[in-house]
C-alpha cells in the first residue's frame, strides 16, 4: 500500500519545488509562477506496489516540468526527481502504447482490463497491459519494446541486466532496505509538521522564504592539503592509455596526486592489465588486486582500502580528509576528489548530492565530471588511501 | 521522445555555461535504444565538455574536457565527437581490406560510462562494429570486467 495519497503527493512536490527554487538548487526563473498539476501518475513497481507519483508541473498552458515523488518508503526520500523542461502526458503515453501493441496481434491488447505504469527496471518506465491481474504484455516507455518475461537468474540483487525486468521493492536488501524506511518516514515526518498556509502547489519561491532556512552548500574538493590557505585545487586528471585500462589511469591519477610516479604501462604490468599492444580490464574477480598492487607501489606508504557498495558519506570524509579515491561502477573507474551537497531545513535531509569525477574516459583524453549526480549512478567499490605514518 | 529543443533547454540548468551547448545527440545502446542525451559544449571548434541527460531528463552528469575553467588546452576538435565523417576516418585503420562501413551513431562500449561512436561494418569477416573514442578506435569485446 502506498504511503502517501496522490492529493499528498501533490503537496510534497509544491514544498519542494519552492524550497529548491528558493534554495538555487532549481533555477528559479524556470519554476517561478508554476503550479504543480492535480493529476499524479501512479507508477507501479514490478511486485504490483505503487512505487511514485509522477506530476506534471504547467504554467498557464504550458507544462514546464515533471516531478516524481515517492510512494514508497524503499525509495528513500519522498522526492525522487525533478526533471525540468520535460513533458508528462500519460493519456498521450497509453495511447501511444495501445497504438503500437495493437499492431502486434501475438500481445493480445484488445483483451486488456487494466493499463498502467510500471518501472520495469528503476527508473526506466513501462507500460504494463494487464486481464484479470495477469500480464498481457509490456512495453518500454518511448522505445516501446517489448520486455522481456522475468527469467531466474543467477545474479547479485540491483545488478541487472540491460533490459531485464527487476523489482526495486524486492531485491533491495533488508539492510538497505530498513534505513530508507527510516530516512523516508523523518522526511515524511517532517512534511507533516510543516506549518504553513501558503498553497503549496504554487511555485512562489519568495513567498516561502520565512519558511525555509537555507544552509550554504557544502561543498569541497581535494587540494594540495587541509591548512585553508592551500586550498586551491589540487587534483589532475589522466586520460587511459588504451580502451581498457581505466582502472590504470585510476591508479595513476591517486598515485600522481602522492607524487609516485608511474607510467600506465608499468601499472598494468603490476594489475595484471597486459601490455599497451595486447590490453585487457581487471576482471571482477580481480577487484581484490588493486589493493595489494598500490600498496606493493607504494611499498606500503600507502594503506588502501577497498569498500563496497560505498555510500555518499564515505566519499565525503575521504574528500574532507583530502584524501581522492578511486570509484568502480558497472564496467568502469574513475576517481573521485569532490563533493557538493545542498541542505534545506525543515524538509530537506538529503537534498542534490553531486560527486567530482575525474574520469579516465575517453582514451588519451579523460573528463572531469562536475557534477555526476549521485541518485543516478550505481557505486559498486571505491578504494580509500590513507599515507602511513610513523 | 523528447525533441532536441526541449533536451537542450533541460540542459541550461545543469551548466554555468549554457551559451556554449549545442545540438544534443541522442546516445543509443547497440540494439537502437535511447540510453541518454549528449549535449555537447563547444568554444572555438574545440569540444570542452558536455550534458548528459537521461532519456526522461534527468541529469546524469556534466562533464568537462578542459582541465581548467579559462582554457580549452588540451580539449578534442569538436569533429571528432560531433561529425559522423570525422568519425569514420578515424574508424578506417580498424577496418579490415573488403569491408564497408554503415552509417555511425553515438553510444557506448558495454557500459554507458564508457561513451564512443559505433560504426557498424560489414565485409568477408560478417558484421561486426568499431567503436571510435576522440582519436581512439577499436573493435571487439573490450572487455570482460572493468576497462
Amino acid at each position: 500500500m502506498a504511503e502517501l495519497d496522490p492529493k499528498e503527493a501533490r503537496q510534497i512536490a509544491g514544498v519542494e519545488l519552492n524550497a529548491l527554487a528558493l534554495a538555487g538548487v532549481l533555477q528559479l526563473d524556470l519554476f517561478a509562477g508554476g503550479e504543480v498539476s492535480a493529476e499524479a501518475t501512479p507508477i507501479h513497481d514490478i511486485s504490483g506496489e505503487v512505487l511514485f507519483y509522477r506530476l506534471a508541473v504547467v504554467r498557464r498552458t504550458q507544462q514546464i516540468a515533471t516531478v516524481d515523488i515517492a510512494a514508497h518508503a524503499v525509495l528513500g526520500d519522498p522526492l525522487i526527481a525533478v526533471s525540468a523542461g520535460m513533458a508528462w502526458n500519460p493519456e498521450a503515453l497509453l495511447g501511444e502504447a495501445r497504438q503500437v501493441a495493437g499492431r502486434n496481434k501475438r500481445l493480445k491488447v484488445g483483451e486488456a482490463d487494466e493499463v498502467r505504469f510500471v518501472a520495469y527496471s528503476y527508473p526506466k518506465i513501462a507500460v504494463q497491459f494487464l486481464r484479470g491481474g495477469e500480464e498481457l504484455a509490456m512495453l518500454e516507455l518511448f522505445t516501446w519494446s517489448v520486455v522481456p518475461p522475468a527469467e531466474t537468474k543467477d545474479r547479485r540483487p540491483l545488478q541487472p541486466e540491460s533490459f531485464e525486468r527487476w523489482s526495486l521493492v524486492t531485491e533491495m536488501p533488508a539492510r538497505a532496505r530498513r534505513t530508507r524506511a527510516a530516512a523516508y518516514a523523518e522526511r515524511l515526518a517532517l512534511h507533516r509538521q510543516l506549518n504553513s498556509d501558503l498553497v503549496a502547489y504554487r511555485i512562489d519561491p519568495n513567498r516561502w522564504a520565512d519558511v525555509f532556512k537555507i544552509s550554504l552548500v557544502d561543498t569541497r574538493q581535494i587540494a594540495y592539503s587541509l591548512r585553508p590557505g592551500d586550498h586551491t585545487p589540487c587534483y589532475e586528471l589522466r586520460g587511459q592509455e588504451t580502451n581498457v585500462w581505466c582502472v590504470g589511469a585510476s591508479a595513476q591519477m591517486l598515485l600522481d596526486f602522492y607524487r609516485y610516479e608511474y607510467t600506465q604501462t608499468r601499472l598494468a604490468q603490476e594489475l595484471g592489465l597486459g601490455t599497451k599492444a595486447n590490453p585487457n580490464g581487471l576482471p571482477y574477480s580481480q577487484v581484490g588486486h588493486v589493493v595489494t598492487a598500490l600498496e606493493a607501489l607504494t611499498g606500503n606508504g600507502l594503506d588502501v582500502t577497498m569498500l563496497t557498495n560505498p555510500v555518499f558519506s564515505k566519499f565525503r570524509t575521504e574528500i574532507q580528509a583530502n584524501r581522492p579515491l578511486i570509484s568502480f561502477v558497472p564496467g568502469h573507474s574513475r576517481t573521485v576528489a569532490g563533493y557538493t551537497e545542498s541542505f534545506i531545513a525543515p524538509i530537506y535531509s538529503q537534498p542534490y548530492r553531486g560527486l567530482l569525477v575525474y574520469d579516465p574516459w575517453p582514451p588519451n583524453a579523460g573528463v572531469i565530471t562536475k557534477w555526476e549526480n549521485y541518485a543516478t549512478q550505481t557505486y559498486q567499490y571505491a578504494y580509500t588511501a590513507l599515507v602511513t605514518k610513523i | 521522445m523528447a525533441d532536441t529543443e526541449l533536451v537542450r533547454s533541460s540542459a541550461r540548468a545543469f551548466t554555468d555555461a549554457p551559451a556554449l551547448l549545442g545540438e544534443p545527440l541522442a546516445v543509443r545502446d547497440n540494439a537502437g535504444r535511447l540510453s541518454s542525451w549528449f549535449v555537447p559544449m563547444v568554444a572555438d571548434d574545440r569540444l570542452v565538455g558536455f550534458v548528459e541527460l537521461l532519456p526522461d531528463l534527468t541529469h546524469r552528469r556534466t562533464s568537462w574536457f578542459r582541465h581548467h575553467p579559462d582554457s580549452s588546452e588540451g580539449c578534442p576538435p569538436a569533429a571528432w565527437w560531433l561529425d559522423a565523417g570525422t568519425v569514420l576516418e578515424h574508424a578506417r585503420p580498424e577496418m579490415r581490406a573488403g569491408e564497408s562501413a554503415a552509417d555511425p551513431y553515438l553510444s557506448f562500449d558495454g557500459v554507458p560510462d564508457r561513451l564512443a561512436w559505433a560504426v557498424p561494418v560489414g565485409g568477408p569477416h560478417g558484421p561486426r562494429t568499431v567503436y571510435v573514442a576522440g582519436d581512439t578506435a577499436w573493435s571487439g569485446v573490450a572487455t570482460t570486467g572493468l576497462g
